[in-house]
């Protein structure tokens, strides 16, 4: 459904991503691992059209995506929830889910979505006319993710979701990725949190410098492997 | 005494026209972080475009609106989509010089087109006072100002909150990346955007035009008035503009009563001067 | 023979012919250059703040009538000598800065804009409506009459240079060191020890002296000063083009501006009102297609500085 294949990016100078060639089938959750600055998030950039690559190219749904703008290939079903959440401070969370599906086709259905995104999210119904900057961060991944489903995606990508947050919490969080999963929506993963995510995940890459050093199903990974991948050693 | 009452009400009531006035400066600093130096000359030329349609169509001032504020509205939408948008993301400077090239252009134009002879946009409700309990005169017009910025500022607060434009808009200002993953289109939210700050001030252009003598330099000083809302009122803030109308206003009137006519307008510096020096964001600003 | 030799020798035969102009130019030609003069000071005075101090002001025109009326008052009412009088309408504009410096340094980017140009626009007021001056109605300088074109001509070449040298050398003093290192990151050169308000205040004093001076020349030119001509923004929007056509933060830039400027303005005199559209749309063409001005993208493309103010 997702694929992106021999993707080089430079950004400020340097070789962020080095001939990147990944999949994301149906039905699948696919982690995405790697230290601080092993480009993770410049690969989701590219995804999502925030970043455009120098060469190669990336593929949704057998169309070709990465020349395209941000706000298109959102309408085309792929969604971003964006590193360090990025809420909108001065709407409330109503509004933030509201813009969530601003897309033509998820306005339709938003009343329905905004249901869906309460019940899994019941603490947002609570605080549903709180201006977002007044969340604490476990309540903000929740609206961001939120807003992220209102968009009715057919593909969704997490990007470090447990960051800064604390366990109990990050574990709620990824029971609810789990029912999305489970609604048949395809997940991407982006995590620093390597247990976690290769407990998840039916397909895992691991990033290191740029590169993919490591891939395929985590079940088969051996620890001394995804060391070596994750830290270059 | 209690006839010094006239230029507190008077300017209670301007201060109305200078709200609308002052909002789509506001609008346009508050969502693309851009002060748009044109604003004043886009009030004066829809003014200008109202005298024509009167002379034309021998319609009454309030309607001309019905032809001004689509022409208006079309010029801001095209103006931001191949001159502001070009220079989007650029930082303040290259917009800053192309609202001041594009205010000569229109303020040159204008004196071209129009001559430089002082024009009023005729109506009875002008020359009509309201005699308040044997004391003093509030112009008609004044009224209908002050009822017009109330309605536009109300207007904009509905649509601000209650509909996708408005969240959308609100959300670009907050954070334009997150904005963008939303399938908000910043290019297209920004020309909407700059269409109805451009309306406002057509709005008011048609109102200043009813109101007072125009010409094809007064939009300088209607500049100065916007800018002094918003610094006073604060950025982000729809009754903060208001307030902003009302306390210019009042300053105003009040100031010129005591120090002398010619100097209303340096009243209203001296407030906006001193409101820059203590409190630059304004009463109910937020940045 | 290095380049700076050759710099050197451009220089000086530039000024020897820009000295000798009167003896063999015509009147006409030594007015133009007289203006080119003026305005490059005037735009580079303007570029020091915007271009290298980051302080982009909308009220350079407070100094323009300050110093106008000065000299007008000081020669006309006192009967002081016009060189003396010039002096102290630099001084005085240098008073009026001092005087505004701590309301408007509190003011920060777009605040200090508009901040300025409040200031300008209120003097405006102030002066039209003061008997001492006339009211609105303006002054004829009388005891400019008397002065004869050349004698205005070197006034203004000296000045010109001068203001130029003073640039170019305090670019390449420690203060200028500063100056740049605050432009290229603000808080990075705080840390480092640089008085960043003490940077930008003295490049406001002394833009102000000089603008003053300037001006004070500009209307022994014309003779006859007027309230919302001397403190109108009109004199923001001529620096403007000029620093944008030329060069935004270079040093050459206003020089090479001021000269398309004065020969346009020539040219364009007959089409009055067509002229300043002119102007406006050559500004935001400039914008889009050159927006580092003449010289800054003719620097950026060849590599090289025409007056270099880095230093090693």
């Amino acid at each position: 459904m997702l694929e992106v294949k021999n993707l080089n990016l430079y950004y400020g100078g340097f070789q962020a991503l080095m001939d990147i060639t990944l999949r994301v089938e149906r039905d699948q959750i696919v982690s995405i691992l790697g230290s601080n600055g092993a480009g993770k998030s410049t690969l989701l950039k590219a995804i999502s059209g925030l970043l455009k690559p120098s060469s190669g190219s990336i593929h949704y749904d057998g169309g070709r995506i990465d020349h395209l703008d941000p706000h298109e290939i959102v309408r085309l079903g792929l969604a971003l929830v964006p590193e360090g959440r990025k809420i909108f401070s001065s709407l409330t969370v109503l509004e933030n889910l509201l813009i969530g599906s601003y897309v033509p086709k998820a306005r339709r259905t938003k009343d329905e979505q905004l249901e869906n995104v309460f019940e899994l999210f019941p603490r947002l119904r609570e605080r549903k006319e709180q201006l977002g900057s007044t969340l604490s961060g476990g309540e903000q991944q929740m609206l961001a993710i939120g807003r992220a489903l209102m968009s009715q995606p057919r593909l969704i990508v997490f990007d470090e979701i447990s960051l800064g947050l604390s366990p109990v919490i990050v574990q709620h969080l990824y029971q609810a990725v789990d029912r999305i999963k489970k609604k048949g929506m395809v997940v991407v993963l982006v995590e620093q949190d390597v247990k976690r995510s290769l407990k998840t995940a039916d397909c895992a890459y691991i990033l290191q410098e740029g590169k993919i050093r490591l891939k395929g199903n985590p079940r088969d990974f051996t620890e001394e492997e995804v060391k070596k991948a994750y830290f270059g050693l | 005494m209690l006839a010094s009452l006239e230029p507190l009400i008077n300017g209670i009531l301007l201060g109305g026209l200078y709200a609308v006035i002052g909002i789509g400066l506001s609008m346009i600093f508050g969502i693309m972080r851009q002060v748009n130096l044109a604003h004043g000359e886009l009030m004066i030329l829809a003014s200008y475009l109202s005298l024509v349609f009167i002379q034309l169509l021998g319609l009454h001032p309030l309607l001309t609106f019905l032809f001004v504020l689509p022409a208006i509205f079309i010029l801001g939408y095209l103006i931001q989509t191949f001159l502001f948008n070009r220079v989007l993301e650029k930082g303040m400077e290259p917009y800053l010089m192309i609202s001041f090239g594009l205010s000569i252009i229109l303020q040159n134009a204008m004196l071209l087109l129009f001559t430089p002879d002082a024009r009023t946009l005729q109506t009875s409700l002008a020359i009509k006072s309201i005699n308040v309990f044997n004391l003093f005169y509030v112009p008609v017009i004044y009224l209908v100002d002050f009822v017009g910025g109330f309605l536009v500022l109300g207007l904009l607060h509905l649509i601000m909150k209650k509909t996708y434009l408005g969240w959308a808009i609100r959300a670009a200002s907050d954070n334009l990346t997150a904005a963008k993953l939303m399938g908000i289109n910043p290019k297209k939210v920004y020309a909407l955007a700059m269409g109805i700050a451009v309306i406002t001030a057509a709005i008011s252009g048609v109102l200043v035009g009813m109101t007072f003598t125009f010409y094809p330099h007064s939009g300088t000083q209607y500049l100065i008035i916007a800018f002094g809302v918003v610094i006073i009122g604060g950025l982000g803030s729809l009754p903060g503009t208001f307030l902003g109308g009302l306390i210019l206003g009042v300053s105003q009137l009040v100031g010129g009563r005591i120090i002398g006519p010619g100097l209303q307008l340096l009243s209203g510096y001296i407030i906006l001067l001193i409101v820059l020096t203590i409190r630059p964001q304004g009463l109910l600003g937020r940045k | 023979m290095s380049s700076n030799r050759i710099r050197i020798f451009a220089i000086i035969l530039l000024l020897g012919t820009l000295a000798t102009l009167p003896f063999w130019a015509s009147r006409y030609m030594v007015s133009i250059l007289l203006l080119i003069c003026l305005y490059m000071t005037l735009a580079s005075m303007w570029n020091l703040l915007a271009g290298y101090s980051g302080l982009i002001s909308l009220g350079q025109q407070m100094f323009i009538g300050i110093g106008g009326y000065s000299l007008a008052v000081l020669c006309m009412y006192h009967g002081l000598p016009i060189f003396l009088s010039l002096l102290l309408a630099g001084m005085i504009s240098v008073l009026l800065a001092v005087l505004i410096s701590v309301p408007i340094f509190r003011m920060k980017g777009v605040y200090f804009a508009i901040g300025t140009w409040i200031i300008a626009e209120a003097l405006g007021i102030c002066f039209s409506n003061w008997g001492y001056v006339r009211y609105g109605m303006g002054l004829f300088i009388q005891p400019a009459y008397k002065l004869s074109i050349s004698t205005i001509y070197y006034s203004a070449l000296v000045i010109c240079i001068g203001s130029i040298a003073l640039i170019y050398f305090l670019l390449r003093s420690n203060l200028g060191l500063a100056l740049m290192a605050i432009r290229d990151d603000d808080t990075a050169s705080e840390a480092m020890g640089v008085n960043i308000f003490r940077c930008k205040f003295t490049c406001f004093l002394l833009s102000a002296f000089i603008t003053g001076v300037t001006a004070g020349v500009l209307y022994l030119n014309t003779i006859f000063i007027q309230p919302f001509e001397a403190f109108g923004i009109g004199w923001t929007v001529k620096l403007l083009f000029i620093v944008i056509i030329g060069g935004l933060g270079t040093v050459a830039g206003p020089i090479v501006g001021a000269a398309i400027f004065v020969i346009l303005q020539q040219y364009l005199s007959e089409y009055v009102g067509f002229n300043l559209i002119i102007f406006g749309t050559i500004t935001i063409l400039v914008i889009f297609f050159a927006p580092k001005g003449i010289v800054g993208t003719f620097q950026a493309k060849l590599g090289l500085e025409i007056f270099p103010v880095r230093r090693g």
